[in-house]
C-alpha cells in the first residue's frame, strides 16, 4: 500500500520545497517508486529542483481541477535529474505534477477555488496509476482547506520549522491540528539552523517541547543555498551534512511504515 | 659579581680581548629576522645598539612577544649549553647592530674565566626563575578567564603593562588581546541562545487552533481522515 506523506511549514520560506524534492529523489533511488505533487498552487516552485523548463510543462495540477485532463496526464517523469542508470538499477522512478507557472491560471484558481474532493480524488488516482509505493505532497504554507485534506489523508507529516519564535508558534497549532486529525506519524525537521547553534541541544529542546521526534537539524548552508533551489543537494552534494539529514529524515519516514 | 651580559661588554671594550675573539658585527634593519625558532643554535648575541624582539609563533601564525632586548643585553644563551636549535625567534626593532661569538669560542673563554662560568650560571638562574614567574602569572590569567572573571583578568594583565619587566609586559599585552576576543565570542553566543528559548503563547495557540478546528469542514474531515486515508 503506498503511504502519503505530506511536507507542511506554517510559514513560507522554510525551504520545505528543498527537503521534499530532496526526500523524493533519495526514497526513489532506494527503489521506491515516488510521486511528488506540487499543491502550492499560490507560489509553485518545485519543478526547478527537478530541472524542469517552464516551457516543457503543457498540463498542470489546475488544468485537472478544473476537469480538463485525468491526473496522469499532468505527471511528468523527472527521474533524469537522478540519473536514469542509477534509478534503473534501484528499480525506482519518479514524477512531478507542477502546478501552473502562469500568472492568469495562478488568480483564477485563487479567486474561484476548487473543489477539495476533486483534489482528493486525484491523489488516489494518482496513486493507482503511477502505481506508487510513495505520495509527497508540497503542500500550501498555513492551514487552508487544501492543506488540512492533505494534512488528513497522511500517513506522516513532515513538518518543516526555522528555528525562530514565529515558526515556533505557528508549528504548535500545526502539531495541535495534526493531532485531531489522528496523523500516524508527525516528524519535525528543524532547518536554516545557524551553525554557532548548540544542535544538539536544539533538537532536544523542539523535542520536548512539541513531543514529537525531530528526525534532522539541518544547518543554514552557503553551499546548499549556491545550488539556488536549481538542483537537488542530495545527488549534487551527497557528503555534505544537509544530504546526511535527509537520509536521517527518510529513515524516519521508513521507521513509521 | 657582575653579571654575564656587563662581562662580555666588557670583553667587547678591550680592544686585546676583542682581537683574539672572533666577535662578528652584524647590522639588521627594523623587523629582519635574526633567527628562527628550530633554526641550529650555534651563537650568542649580544645587542650592541637598537632593540630586540624574541617572539615564538602559533600554528595560526600569530606571533606572541617573549621579551624585548637593548643596548648591552646578551641574548642567545641557552644553545651555548646544549648546542639544540633555537626555542625562539628573534627579529630587529629598528636599526640594530649586534656582536655575535659562535660557542667554541665562548665556552674555551668561559673555561679560562670563573667569574665568567659563574656568572653566566647566574644568568641562566634569573631566566629560569623569570620563566617560573612567567608561567605564574600565565596560570592566574588563564584561570580567570576559566572562570569568567573577565573583569579581574583585564585589571590583572593592566597592572602587569605597568611594571618593568618587558616580558610580562608583552605577554600580558598579547592575553589581553585573547581574553578580549574571549569575552566577545561568549556574549554572541549568549545573545543567540537567547534568540533561540522557544516561547510559545498557549492563548494564541488555543485561538488558533479553535478558529480551525471549530469549522463544519474541519469536524467533517476529522470524522472523515481515517477512512480516507484507508481508501489512498
Amino acid at each position: 500500500m503506498a503511504r502519503v506523506v505530506s511536507i507542511h511549514s506554517f510559514r513560507g520560506g522554510t525551504g520545505k520545497s528543498n527537503i521534499t524534492a530532496n526526500l523524493a529523489a533519495l526514497l526513489a533511488l532506494r527503489g521506491e517508486r515516488v510521486g511528488v505533487i506540487d499543491t502550492d498552487i499560490q507560489s509553485p516552485g518545485i519543478h526547478i529542483l527537478f530541472g524542469m523548463e517552464e516551457e516543457h510543462i503543457s498540463k498542470t495540477l489546475n488544468d485537472y481541477l478544473w476537469g480538463q485532463c485525468s491526473i496522469e496526464d499532468t505527471a511528468y517523469d523527472v527521474g533524469e535529474r537522478l540519473g536514469h542508470s542509477a534509478l534503473e538499477a534501484a528499480g525506482g522512478a519518479i514524477y512531478l505534477i507542477p502546478s501552473s507557472l502562469r500568472a492568469g491560471e495562478i488568480t483564477r484558481i485563487l479567486r474561484e477555488g476548487y473543489d477539495v474532493g476533486t483534489l482528493n480524488e486525484g491523489f488516489r488516482d494518482l496513486i493507482r496509476e503511477l502505481n506508487l509505493d510513495y505520495l509527497l505532497i508540497d503542500t500550501h504554507p498555513g492551514l487552508n482547506e487544501e492543506t488540512l485534506l492533505s494534512i488528513a489523508i497522511s500517513d506522516c507529516l513532515v513538518i518543516v520549522l526555522r528555528p525562530d519564535q514565529q515558526d515556533f508558534q505557528g508549528t504548535a497549532v500545526t502539531v495541535d491540528v495534526a493531532r485531531r486529525l489522528d496523523v500516524p506519524q508527525i516528524i519535525l525537521v528543524v532547518n536554516k539552523a545557524l551553525s554557532s547553534y548548540d544542535l544538539d541541544a536544539l533538537r532536544d529542546q523542539v523535542e520536548s517541547t512539541y513531543e514529537c521526534p525531530v528526525a534532522a537539524v539541518l544547518p543554514l548552508s552557503e553551499e546548499v543555498a549556491a545550488l539556488q533551489s536549481a538542483d537537488l543537494a542530495v545527488i549534487r552534494l551527497p557528503d555534505h551534512s544537509f544530504s546526511k539529514g535527509m537520509e536521517a529524515v527518510v529513515q524516519a519516514i521508513e521507521a513509521g511504515k | 659579581m657582575r653579571d654575564f651580559a656587563a662581562l662580555i661588554c666588557g670583553l667587547l671594550a678591550d680592544e686585546e680581548a676583542l682581537h683574539n675573539l672572533p666577535f662578528d658585527r652584524q647590522e639588521f634593519e627594523d623587523g629582519e629576522t635574526i633567527f628562527e625558532r628550530g633554526d641550529p643554535g650555534e651563537d650568542l648575541y649580544v645587542v650592541e645598539s637598537g632593540q630586540v624582539r624574541i617572539f615564538t609563533v602559533d600554528e595560526g601564525g600569530r606571533e606572541l612577544t617573549l621579551n624585548t632586548l637593548g643596548p648591552g643585553e646578551v641574548f642567545g644563551e641557552l644553545a651555548l649549553l646544549d648546542s639544540r636549535p633555537r626555542s625562539a625567534s628573534a627579529a630587529a626593532v629598528g636599526p640594530t647592530v649586534l656582536r655575535r661569538i659562535d660557542r667554541s669560542h665562548l665556552l674555551s673563554l668561559i673555561q679560562s674565566s670563573p667569574e665568567l662560568a659563574a656568572s653566566l650560571y647566574d644568568l641562566l638562574a634569573q631566566r629560569t626563575r623569570h620563566m617560573t614567574d612567567y608561567i605564574e602569572r600565565l596560570g592566574h590569567w588563564a584561570r580567570l578567564v576559566a572562570e569568567g572573571r573577565y573583569d579581574e583578568a583585564m585589571r590583572s594583565l593592566q597592572a602587569e603593562g605597568q611594571v618593568s619587566d618587558r616580558a610580562l609586559a608583552a605577554v600580558a599585552d598579547a592575553v589581553r588581546t585573547m581574553v578580549q576576543a574571549v569575552r566577545e565570542r561568549e556574549e554572541r553566543l549568549r545573545r543567540e541562545v537567547a534568540q533561540l528559548r522557544i516561547e510559545i503563547d498557549e492563548v494564541k495557540r488555543r485561538k488558533s487552533v479553535a478558529e480551525i478546528t471549530d469549522t463544519e469542514y474541519f469536524r467533517d474531515l476529522a470524522r472523515r481522515a481515517r477512512e480516507l486515508r484507508k481508501r489512498m
